[in-house]
């Protein structure tokens, strides 16, 4: 797949772009990471979250999205 | 005023070691009460003795690092300062994850906290002031402005004739105690301009304070007796331990808030306030947090996520590059401890080793997370993670704290609650060396704050 950036994916899709950018630069790069939090001390902390390209926190639907493609390696 | 040549010890209610902001504002607190002081302060009125700080740093801290921030001369490190000032929250004075607590509630502090800022020419209100923000977390500006040097504010007072005398270029290098250690009965100084050593005694009534900064004042109390015995002061066999800087980690990360959040930026700021957001105590006490305090900075809507947000929701949204300022726990490995090489007057060269902990490391890391897991659950906002700005390039405030820490039990503290050295009646330290944990919050009105309670313990006492 073509990568396409955020900004450019921005571009093109306007409002309501971010999973459709994230995806992309994900699949697109391979450099998106799904990981989980550092070890806490309780089982309060954050389970797991989910980061794009550049290392911003997604929602777990954006990131959910990235995930199969992901293990995959599309 | 200023005192030029021998002075009659007799005249004196307190003696002080050193006249940065603990001090000074000690010293001036007494003369109010028309108490009798007088303060040594190795270096002159303008001119720093920056040869006599001369301690060697090991850890993430190392060489001359604390030497730049151990300045001897009138006023002290007032002259480095950078102006910041906020309080201690209740979880900054005891918190589970730090496992240390302050023997004084933050209630007790707050009318302190109060004078201390109208010395450090900020409003009361604002140094403590702090709104709702996101659920579990609350903000916090961090008044700036311009610093207060004490040395210049205050030096035409000091130079009339009133309670409080200043020996400049003296510096008291040995104290001693009666049998018992219950009390100081004489010190030793160094007069540096004559090139003479001289020695007063200290009646009973008369206290005396060390108040020489952080690594000042674990230098004098751990220099080592000619007779083998103890040093005085450090009966507890604590002084040097503890010692805590406040790492900074500029640029650890980054985030994008609906403006929505933004009604909480002071609208007439002119870049007099830092914007700081932290964990509230639930989240801190879920979480395991403590201090770390998330400075958002260069706040700008034009950024691609900014932009992104707004296109997404349709409604505004601002960028902000994070700094965050956090709290080191306190361990009894980071510590001053003494070379075997001495200055031309005897002092032993102070050696400071200081490593941050793997566990605040990952506090900023976690303290972020948990941030962007919250404003990602309100809708409100993301995060960004800077993982080699955490985890590779640390750097500090310039804070030396903890090493003469207070606390309730004389085994594992060197003062009590009242700054008071364990067993002594006469004997008191003064600054920052005396936190017990560091919080994340600035320390100068803090430590001006304590120097105030501690002029009253001494007042009622002479």
């Amino acid at each position: 797949m073509t990568l396409i950036s955020r900004r450019t994916a921005l571009g093109i899709a306007g409002a309501g772009a971010i999973v459709a950018a994230a995806g992309a630069a994900a699949v697109g790069s391979r450099e998106c990471t799904w990981r989980a939090a550092p070890a806490s001390p309780g089982a309060n902390d954050v389970a797991v979250d989910f980061v794009d390209r550049d290392g911003w926190m997604l929602t777990p639907a954006e990131g959910e999205k990235l995930s199969p493609a992901r293990q995959t390696g599309a | 005023m200023f005192v030029t040549d021998r002075f009659d010890p007799a005249a004196y209610d307190c003696f002080i070691v050193g006249s940065g902001p603990a001090g000074m504002s000690l010293a001036l607190a007494l003369a109010r009460v028309r108490k009798r002081v007088l303060v040594f302060e190795s270096g002159d009125a303008d001119q720093p003795r920056s040869e006599l700080s001369n301690s060697i740093g090991y850890g993430h801290y190392s060489g001359e690092y604390w030497n730049g921030h151990w300045f001897r001369a009138l006023g002290g490190t007032s002259a480095l300062w950078a102006g910041w000032c906020v309080t201690h929250r209740d979880i900054d004075l005891d918190n589970p994850a730090v496992g240390t607590r302050w023997p004084i509630a933050r209630a007790a502090l707050v009318p302190y906290w109060n004078a201390a800022a109208e010395i450090l020419d900020r409003d009361p209100e604002y140094v403590a002031f702090e709104a709702p923000f996101a659920p579990g977390f609350v903000y916090r500006p961090v008044p700036t402005g311009p610093a207060t040097r004490f040395g210049t504010k205050y030096r035409a007072t000091l130079e009339a004739p009133a309670g409080v005398d200043v020996a400049l270029g003296r510096s008291v290098v040995a104290l001693e105690t009666n049998g018992r250690r219950s009390h100081l009965t004489s010190l030793t100084y160094v007069d540096h301009l004559l090139g003479i050593r001289r020695s007063l005694t200290l009646a009973p009534r008369q206290s005396l304070v060390v108040a020489a900064g952080g690594m000042g004042n674990a230098q004098l109390l751990l220099q080592p007796r000619a007779d083998g015995a103890v040093p005085v002061g450090n009966e507890s066999g604590v002084v040097g331990q503890f010692l805590m800087e406040h790492p900074e980690f500029y640029l650890a990360g980054e985030c994008v808030l609906e403006a929505e959040l933004d009604k909480f930026w002071p609208a007439a700021n002119k870049s007099t306030g830092m914007h700081t957001i932290v964990a509230d105590r639930a989240v801190s006490i879920e979480h395991g947090l403590y201090g770390c305090a998330l400075q958002c900075m260069k706040k700008s809507p034009d950024h691609d996520m900014a932009r992104f947000m707004t296109a997404q929701s349709g409604r505004p949204y601002f960028h902000y590059e994070i700094t965050a300022h956090a709290e080191m726990l306190p361990s009894p490995s980071n510590r001053v401890v003494l070379t075997p090489e001495r200055d031309r007057w005897g002092l032993h060269r102070p050696s400071a080793h200081c490593t941050i902990d793997a566990k605040d490391f990952q506090n900023v890391e976690r303290t972020l997370r948990v941030f962007g897991a919250t404003l990602i659950r309100l809708g409100q906002g993301r995060v960004r993670v800077n993982n080699d700005r955490i985890y590779r390039q640390a750097a500090g405030e310039g804070h030396t704290l903890g090493t003469t820490r207070m606390g309730d039990d004389p085994s594992s503290a060197v003062v009590d609650s009242d700054c008071r050295v364990h067993g002594y009646d006469n004997f008191f330290v003064a600054g920052s060396s005396v936190f017990p944990s560091g919080g994340y919050a600035n320390p100068t009105l803090t430590i001006v704050a304590l120097a105030l309670r501690l002029a009253e313990t001494i007042a009622r006492r002479a």
